[in-house]
């Protein structure tokens, strides 16, 4: 087993340690029966993606080196991206006056990038299952930091503009291969974390100012960023986007707590 | 070989017989145990023709499709009831219950006259792992199904999310189980463990919705 094979594998079991204490966590709160919805729908994600865990590592330890279809792993993945969705859904507040433009976005970002987990792994099932997953959890997550005006519309410019370059960087660096498609292919990991560190900055400052909301949003919408950064990201560079994605959980949580205390909406 | 349409007819026509003598929820249950039990042969049915289909490797099919077929079989008749009989929620719970268990004692049953019922081991491990994994699931995307239409926000995001959650959950069992020795054991106590787990939440929260 190379040493990336086995950062991964020490990644997934962080992963699932962090994993398993959070849904603890989070399962006292269904208990106490602030927001269920909210809390019970967090905590079946959360659960989805320990099966999914729990699934890869029990798979790369009896089948070593063999090729996994559509799977429950994948199938875990989904449903941690459509119960997210399905449990933030309440956010979202019923607007005729403008069309969702943020949704559409959204879409057509996941598409792309769907695109171009196909190139790479040249799995058209799984990847098409996931990415329209994806789609949906990736809208709602748009939608609802557009509707609680999370972040500033500078910012908003900013990470629509970051994003294109991150799937044009990537899309170069598939294609063409020369030395100055290295220095792109870490240019776009930068913006990624750059954006990844701002979505987690600014919720952990408004977490502590005292905010209820938004640093949920905020640390929804890091989840999510995180999760795209983890799926286009090779080697080394996954493991450590594992990590990161790891850590967004804990603090996903921290937030989650506090916008169930305010128990504001149902 | 067994004839599994007349292992069926066998079950079923005593309990089909019963459904004259009780009421109400008891009837429910004995319904939905029945469409369980008929809702296991036709997923044989369909598991078996794409089985044909995919050309798999033995013992492949097990781990990667099996759990997609039965999980969408199992959910399609609760889906059904919910839509068009609009039960309680206490019904609804019942109804899947129900349906998780004739799935698994139909499934048992086949097995158990395959493959034979002299080792005690064997039949228990049929009843205690395989048959409480199959409620387990139908009961996790019941309580999800009940939770959307609780706090009207039913939608087809939620209603899959919910499926993939069990079909996740039924493909780490069967990948688990495919292999002898220590994964196989785990694999065997996943399913009681979250019934155990399941049951709390249940019984603080959704016992009162």
């Amino acid at each position: 087993m190379s040493s990336t094979s086995l950062w991964e594998v020490f990644g997934v079991i962080l992963q699932i340690v962090v994993l398993l204490v959070v849904i603890s966590f989070s399962a006292g709160l269904i208990t106490r029966g602030k927001n269920v919805l909210l809390t019970v729908f967090f905590t079946f994600s959360l659960v989805s993606w320990l099966l999914s865990d729990f699934y890869w590592i029990t798979y790369d330890l009896l089948r070593p080196g063999t090729r996994m279809p559509l799977a429950a792993n994948e199938l875990g993945e989904c449903a941690l991206s459509l119960l997210m969705a399905a449990g933030l859904s309440p956010y979202i507040k019923k607007e005729t006056s403008r069309p969702r433009w943020e949704a559409v976005y959204a879409i057509l970002f996941t598409v792309a990038n769907t695109a171009l987990w196909i190139v790479w792994s040249g799995e058209w099932l799984q990847d098409i299952v996931c990415g329209l997953a994806l789609c949906v959890f990736t809208s709602v997550v748009a939608i609802i930091l557009i509707q609680t005006e999370t972040i500033p519309r500078v910012v908003r410019v900013l990470l629509v503009l970051s994003s294109v370059l991150v799937l044009v960087f990537q899309t170069a660096c598939t294609y063409i291969k020369t030395p100055l498609t290295k220095v792109l292919e870490y240019s776009s990991y930068v913006l990624m974390y750059a954006f990844l560190a701002y979505f987690i900055i600014k919720a952990f400052i408004l977490h502590r100012s005292g905010a209820r909301t938004k640093p949920f949003v905020l640390m929804t919408a890091a989840f999510c960023w995180a999760e795209f950064n983890l799926y286009m990201s090779p080697g080394w560079i996954y493991s450590v986007s594992l990590m990161v994605f790891t850590v967004t959980i804990p603090f996903m949580y921290l937030t989650l707590r506090r916008e169930v205390y305010a128990d504001d909406i149902c | 070989m067994i004839y599994a349409e007349n292992i069926l007819i066998c079950i079923a026509v005593p309990l089909l017989v019963s459904l004259f003598f009780v009421t109400k929820s008891a009837k429910r249950f004995v319904g939905a145990f029945l469409t369980g039990m008929a809702i296991c042969l036709i997923g044989a049915y369909i598991g078996g023709f794409i089985d044909i289909t995919a050309a798999m490797p033995e013992g492949e099919t097990s781990i990667f499709l099996s759990p997609i077929i039965e999980e969408i079989i199992k959910f399609l008749p609760i889906l059904f009831y919910m839509l068009i009989f609009l039960p309680g929620n206490r019904d609804l719970l019942l109804f899947a219950v129900g349906i998780g268990a004739g799935f698994a004692t139909f499934e048992n049953c086949c097995y158990i006259l395959s493959s034979g019922a002299d080792s005690l081991p064997y039949v228990m491990i049929r009843g205690l792992a395989v048959g409480v994994m199959h409620i387990v699931c139908t009961f996790v995307l019941s309580m999800a199904l009940v939770l959307l239409r609780n706090f009207k926000v039913i939608s087809f995001a939620g209603i899959v999310g919910a499926l993939s959650l069990s079909m996740s959950f039924h493909g780490l069992y069967n990948l688990l189980v495919s292999e002898p020795g220590l994964s196989s054991y785990i694999g065997y106590a996943m399913p009681l463990l979250s019934a155990a787990i399941l049951y709390l939440p249940y019984k603080r929260s959704f016992k009162n919705l």
